[in-house]
């Protein structure tokens, strides 16, 4: 639940409290990153990741789509193989940003969305879904990660979308927004004089020294 | 401590929602819920092509003390399970 869980009213003597809850995921926000161990290191994807779950405390498995993949190392995964240093994480300040900017960094980079259902997480990608595969590398736990099982399956997903699968007054559907095309244009900085201005302070050169 | 209560969905499947406390007590101690019991959002965004999607849920519930343990200051001080109860599944 989120830090700030109610507003209540003082009038009855029952009164309605809303409590708020968010998932898993969201509490990641309120924490600094800390590296894996006291030093940091260089990790794999997959340490990283497994770090970031094991901070959210209530997952127990993973599912990840099996869409990317090194040359040379066809049909395994990639997230083992491809290695960052925890350092980026950390500013020059030694300051950490925080485990929900970590799991973006490292899902935008692969192109990857997380989503969470009950105590499962998914790392899809919805090209690679719409294409119609559905291999997944699998991770489970039961000691919220202290030691994890990895293993590989398929999965299919489908929900046919019926009069029955909702109910509710005033309802209606809607398709978020979608982009088919997507023009980039490019610009080059216009010089309007080909040679620099003579006594342009960037120019000069102090001949005698620093303070003269 | 632990605060529960059931509501069934509208198409008749018994929800459990379970909110532990970490106050170091044992109990087991049951809550109303209103109208309202349970409502789950996910966060939405221009693109489907987002690295995290995140849900919240808000659960609303009719009580007669203030239940201050239901506070906490961290993020992850108070659980909120919801859970299918004859499938026996978190949601």
């Amino acid at each position: 639940m989120t830090p700030n869980i109610y507003t209540q009213g003082f009038e009855q003597h029952y009164e309605s409290i809303e409590l708020e809850a968010i998932d898993g995921l969201s509490t990641l926000d309120n924490f600094k990153f800390e590296s894996i161990e006291v030093n940091k290191k260089i990790r794999t994807f997959e340490e990283l990741i497994i770090h970031l779950v094991k901070k959210c405390n209530c997952y127990s498995k993973i599912y990840v789509n099996e869409n990317n993949c090194i040359s040379g190392y066809e049909n395994q995964k990639a997230i083992d193989k491809l290695l960052v240093s925890e350092q980026n994480f950390f500013s020059e300040d030694n300051e950490p940003v925080t485990y929900k900017e970590v799991l973006t960094q490292l899902l935008q980079f692969l192109n990857y969305t997380i989503v969470a259902d009950g105590d499962v997480l998914y790392i899809l990608n919805y090209d690679y879904l719409k294409s119609g595969f559905v291999d997944y590398h699998t991770y489970s736990t039961v000691n919220n990660w202290l030691n994890y099982s990895t293993g590989y399956t398929t999965l299919n997903h489908q929900y046919n979308v019926t009069a029955n699968s909702f109910k509710s007054n005033g309802a209606s559907v809607e398709l978020a927004t979608v982009y088919n095309q997507v023009s980039i244009k490019t610009n080059t900085y216009k010089k309007d004089v080909l040679i620099p201005d003579f006594f342009d302070e960037d120019k000069l050169t102090n001949t005698f020294g620093e303070n003269d | 401590m632990i605060y529960t209560g059931q509501f069934k969905s509208i198409n008749n499947t018994l929800y459990q929602v379970d909110i532990n406390v970490n106050d170091g007590n044992n109990g087991t101690s049951e809550i109303i819920f209103s109208d309202e019991p349970f409502k789950i959002e996910l966060n939405s965004n221009d693109t489907i092509y987002e690295p995290l999607k995140l849900s919240n849920a808000t659960c609303t519930i009719i009580s007669d003390s203030y239940n201050f343990n239901l506070y906490s200051a961290t993020a992850q001080g108070t659980k909120m399970t919801l859970r299918d109860v004859d499938n026996n599944m978190i949601k």
